[in-house]
């Protein structure tokens, strides 16, 4: 029988009444990792024996291993080609050596000390889907900032994480989209940016 | 915007920024995302009377978020199961509307192979039916990992070996590649 027949007909069991439900205590500890490999895996088969303590642990389980996700430095899941990247901090460098020193051209919202300023693109700024590229002021003692890009529902469509103040990012569906910076600071405190419009359209 | 405006915009921010990434993660599993708003919408009640407004919030790790919507969740656990308790039909007798889709008879079917698979898992060696148990219940290889604490190889190598055993099982007990013989 394939893995998925199994899985099929596990699923569709008539469920019955656990012996002897974890508490909730139990499925903290088991979310979080605690415990010896036995008493998790005792644990684990108690859990997922009873449904109504699947769902539970469900619950735990996400909010733990999201925690976990980002307490331990994220991998890029995403890179340009190193060529267009170096090109792209060339041409930032080199723009910032010889932009007129006019008025500031940050668009300042009421962001609390200490928060990344967004430099670009500009608050509703529109953009053709692909590569854009944005930028941000350092703030003191960042360790590395997290650019997130989020759908106008508030759900998270992209993020990378660089140690630069300016990231490259690919977007491949037109749409309205906010966009902010989180500053990484040590102790694993985070300052965010105020969300930015960015309207990106089809190519 | 008032400085309680601003600190209350970063509080929404940061925790619907938490939310939805929780959301991501047991997006393939059974978790209803109201339950990720109900606990949300708590952790933002719970956060505003422990720290109020303030610049604090805007540099509130995730962390702290995430700690205290583990400790949400648990109440929301708590309560769920005294009112199961107080029920006379238990919650989880109740089967998945989605089971209505299927035909009748081969629902019927499935829930008596899944009773014998049930059964069989009870001959497995304890350590293993936990992650097989998982498996079955659709997490992939690199979830059970982490629950388990495991690596990937050990996490491959224990459910190859664990799901090995129910077949061994099953069929010792008529259940073949076609199904009950």
């Amino acid at each position: 029988m394939k893995d998925e027949e199994l899985r099929r007909a596990y699923q569709a069991r008539s469920p019955r009444p656990a012996a002897s439900p974890p508490t909730p205590e139990e499925l903290a500890r088991l979310a979080s990792g605690q415990g010896s490999d036995e008493e998790r895996a005792e644990l684990l088969d108690r859990t997922m024996a009873d449904p109504a303590s699947a769902r539970d642990f469900e619950l735990l389980r996400a909010i733990a291993a999201t925690d976990r996700s980002e307490a331990r430095p994220v991998a890029r899941r995403w890179r340009v080609p190193v060529t267009l990247a170096a090109s792209l901090l060339l041409a930032a460098g080199v723009y910032a050596l010889l932009r007129p020193k006019g008025p500031d051209d940050t668009v300042r919202g009421q962001v609390a000390n200490g928060s990344p300023a967004q430099v670009a693109p500009l608050e509703a700024a529109s953009h053709p889907q692909g590569i854009i590229t944005f930028t941000w002021r350092p703030i003191p003692r960042a360790t590395a900032y997290r650019l997130e890009l989020l759908t106008d529902a508030g759900a998270l469509a992209s993020s990378l994480q660089t140690s630069d103040t300016l990231a490259a990012m690919e977007v491949l569906a037109g749409g309205s989209y906010r966009w902010v910076v989180v500053g990484l600071l040590p102790d694993g405190l985070e300052a965010p940016s105020r969300p930015r419009r960015i309207l990106i359209t089809p190519k | 915007m008032s400085p309680m405006d601003a600190a209350s915009a970063a509080l929404d921010v940061l925790i619907a920024r938490c939310a939805e990434k929780v959301r991501m993660v047991s997006r393939s599993h059974r978790l209803d995302p109201s339950e990720v708003d109900e606990v949300f919408q708590e952790v933002r009640v719970r956060i505003w009377t422990a720290i109020g407004p303030g610049e604090t919030i805007a540099t509130l790790p995730s962390s702290y978020v995430y700690r205290t919507a583990t400790s949400v969740a648990l109440d929301l656990i708590r309560r769920r199961r005294t009112k199961r308790e107080a029920m006379s039909d238990p919650i989880h007798l109740v089967r998945d509307p989605a089971d209505l889709e299927t035909g009748a008879e081969e629902r019927i079917e499935l829930q008596e192979l899944g009773g014998l698979i049930e059964e069989a898992l009870a001959e497995l060696p304890a350590s293993r039916r936990g992650p097989v148990r998982m498996f079955l219940d659709g997490y992939d290889k690199e979830e059970i990992a982490a629950v388990q604490g495991w690596t990937e190889p050990k996490t491959r190598n224990l459910l190859y070996r664990g799901l090995g055993d129910l077949r061994e099982v099953l069929t010792r007990r008529g259940v073949g590649p076609e199904g009950v013989r």
